[in-house]
């Protein structure tokens, strides 16, 4: 059986239109006459008088639901939780757009500096301008199995001859280093090769990947990148040099002739 | 809206103090945060029993204020471990009861000297 309080209740909430409110509306007003009951049961009232004063003192229910119902407005209350589904289904889609995001980058979002690490191994050239370090190591030299993009086709006695580099800087976000790969220069023994006779243009994605981590223009960029070229022969030394840099990474090649 | 005064009861129009609710509400509120039913007892008690609001009005009052940003509002457990809603002023809700109160200081002298005057006529 309902006691009188459920009755005085639902008939308060009843009025109220917007119906997601109707759980707190009672939660609050069932706390108020409880408490109200025990205060009058400590005074020595007999709980049957005690429930029905505390009750009176509630007043009556349809003038209590009416002007809450004035205050809990239906369009307002809907509007409110959908604006709080808007922002829930924004925040779902901004997750999935940054685990979309480059898996190299993906694995790597919630990484310090210090856990990026990697190991540059200790033949490999060094250079530093002021906001970027650089690394290159010579890679084994391969058949050229011509799945890179050339122009005119290479024959086929053609070597593919890996590098590797390594771009490190901190407190600057690179997003992208295309541009830095793209202006390159590079010479294997004295001899300039143009673009075409090396890889990295963005068409092709490189195997060893990007090592990038941070917010959107403050961060820090790791990346690790290889550079195949394409040459008639073994080389034995290649630089590796940036129109805007005053720098020169060294490659070489031991017993190559 | 009930008033009593020695020992007797007299029923007061109700749009009389529908006008200071919220003037007593965030006076009530300036000094500490509360939940409901602790208001109206603190009503009661510094009133001398003669404001006695029907409980349940007090919370359309509490909604409305909410709503308007002149009070936040916060679960949490009292001393005796019971979940509740307490109400909180806020600075919006400070500054408007500044204004209240010197309505209510104007609105109270115009009425004295109106009841004076015709008192004295």
């Amino acid at each position: 059986m309902r006691s009188n309080f459920q009755i005085w209740v639902n008939a308060v909430c009843e009025q109220v239109r917007f119906r997601p409110d109707h759980r707190s509306i009672e939660f609050e007003l069932r706390d108020h006459y409880e408490e109200h009951v025990r205060d009058l049961l400590r005074l020595g009232r007999p709980r049957e008088l005690a429930e029905e004063r505390a009750l009176e003192a509630m007043g009556n229910a349809q003038e209590v639901g009416r002007a809450l119902d004035r205050v809990h407005k239906p369009w307002f209350g809907w509007l409110w939780e959908v604006s709080r589904l808007l922002v829930l289904l924004l925040a779902l889609l901004l997750a999935w757009k940054v685990w979309q995001n480059d898996s190299n980058t993906r694995s790597l979002t919630a990484l310090t500096w210090n856990q990026l690490t990697w190991s540059v191994p200790a033949s490999a050239g060094h250079a530093a301008t002021d906001y970027l370090d650089l690394w290159l190591a010579s890679g084994e030299p391969e058949p050229y199995a011509g799945t890179y993009w050339e122009d005119p086709l290479p024959d086929e006695s053609r070597l593919q001859v890996p590098l590797i580099l390594w771009v490190e800087t901190q407190d600057v976000f690179h997003d992208n280093l295309e541009g830095l790969y793209q202006r390159l220069e590079i010479t294997a023994d004295g001899q300039s090769l143009p673009w075409g006779r090396y890889t990295g243009d963005g068409e092709t994605p490189l195997e060893s990947g990007y090592w990038l981590y941070g917010p959107a223009k403050r961060g820090w960029t790791r990346c690790c990148d290889q550079i195949v070229l394409v040459l008639d022969g073994p080389p034995q030394r290649v630089e590796v040099t940036h129109p805007r840099g005053n720098w020169t990474l060294t490659a070489e090649w031991e017993g190559m002739s | 809206m009930y008033l009593r005064k020695g020992g007797c009861s007299m029923k007061i129009d109700k749009s009389l103090m529908s006008g200071s609710t919220t003037l007593l509400v965030l006076s009530l509120l300036s000094g500490e945060e509360m939940y409901g039913y602790q208001m109206i007892t603190e009503l009661a008690r510094r009133s001398n029993h003669i404001f006695d609001l029907k409980e349940g009005t007090l919370y359309p009052i509490l909604h409305g204020l909410e709503a308007n940003g002149l009070v936040s509002v916060r679960e949490r457990k009292s001393e005796e471990g019971r979940t509740r809603k307490y109400y909180r002023i806020t600075r919006k809700g400070r500054k408007a009861l500044d204004a209240r109160k010197e309505e209510w200081v104007a609105f109270r002298e115009q009425v004295d000297a109106v009841v004076n005057s015709a008192s004295l006529a």
